[in-house]
């Protein structure tokens, strides 16, 4: 059980570091297609500037950080991953093309397959905020035995 | 306490951002940031011509005229040939006909120049094609029909059966 999570720790940390790395060689063209997805245009500059560094370092605390530190991460990849469908899934409904930001779009680079991947990582990361905390729990220091208390 | 530490990890990331974007050439201007254009003033996009330039339209090949008007302003009198758009069977028609490889000018109206202009941006857009070019009629269908260009009347046929065609 421990190997298949390690494997899927290392996956979905190198699914945001990778993502994180590529976002961050061109933040202006990443705030361009955040605006495209016509969701929250006013927040696309701020998104852009945060978002690659922070996929960075949720990657790498995933891998490299303590235990607590790996379960803080594994919840906010869950929160953060969890947005990131709902932003893609309303592109896909609503038929935006976010090359250009058109409504109609036909076959943008966002479809269902998009939403479906996100989707897995959205359960990769609960899987390993599960995990952790399990182990957290089993790991942490037990109480002491309870003193001699006046049966009632 | 979880909490606490996802969120330190999210502001230590959004801190390491923004004190990389202001040290960075290329940086994104937060303050004066503007969305791409693309869309809402695409290069090339729709282009008004008087009802004398579209005239010479009429029979052309390559040529799709679409009308953004009600059914019932259609079915009073449209131009000869035009699509109605606003109908889901024309509007597929509309499609297959923009897919053509053929496809070299769509002329938009509607009752107004202003009502046709976000109707023929979002068929620009939709294109994607710089060789296809998107008109809109200045002055509407009531420009068309003042200067006893073709009309026909009836309702769309891809909308209905074909038991009303067109007339001059």
């Amino acid at each position: 059980m421990s190997g298949l999570v390690w494997v899927l720790r290392f996956a979905l940390a190198a699914v945001l570091i990778f993502a994180g790395a590529v976002k961050l060689r061109d933040p202006t063209a990443f705030a361009g297609e955040i605006a495209n997805y016509h969701l929250a245009e006013g927040l696309a500059p701020y998104l852009a500037v945060a978002l690659p560094p922070i996929e960075l370092i949720l990657g790498l605390s995933l891998v490299l950080a303590p235990l607590a530190w790996r379960r803080a991460a594994a919840l906010a990849t869950f929160g953060l991953m969890a947005i990131f469908t709902i932003a893609v899934t309303q592109v896909v409904a609503r038929g935006i093309d976010v090359s250009c930001g058109c409504f109609g779009g036909d076959s943008g680079p966002v479809t269902w397959w998009t939403v479906a991947r996100d989707l897995v990582l959205v359960g990769i990361a609960a899987v390993l905020y599960a995990y952790e905390t399990g182990l957290e729990r089993r790991l942490a220091p037990r109480p002491p035995p309870p003193g001699s208390s006046a049966p009632r | 306490m979880v909490i606490l530490r996802a969120m330190a990890l999210l502001a230590l990331g959004a801190a390491a951002g923004a004190a990389i974007n202001a040290t960075r050439p290329d940086r994104v201007s937060l303050g004066a940031y503007q969305a791409p254009v693309s869309c809402d003033q695409p290069a090339g996009g729709p282009v008004r011509v008087e009802v004398a330039a579209a005239a010479t339209l009429c029979g052309a090949s390559g040529v799709l005229v679409a009308d953004a008007r009600s059914a019932q302003e259609y079915a009073a009198g449209h131009i000869a040939g035009a699509v109605h758009l606003p109908c889901d069977a024309a509007a597929r028609a509309a499609t297959d006909a923009l897919a053509r490889g053929d496809l070299q000018t769509v002329l938009v109206y509607a009752r107004s120049t202003e009502d046709a202009l976000p109707v023929a941006a979002s068929l620009y857009r939709r294109i994607h094609r710089p060789e296809v070019r998107v008109l809109v009629l200045e002055g509407g269908f009531a420009a068309w029909e003042h200067a006893g260009l073709a009309c026909a009347s009836g309702q769309c046929d891809h909308c209905t059966q074909p038991s009303q065609g067109t007339h001059p």
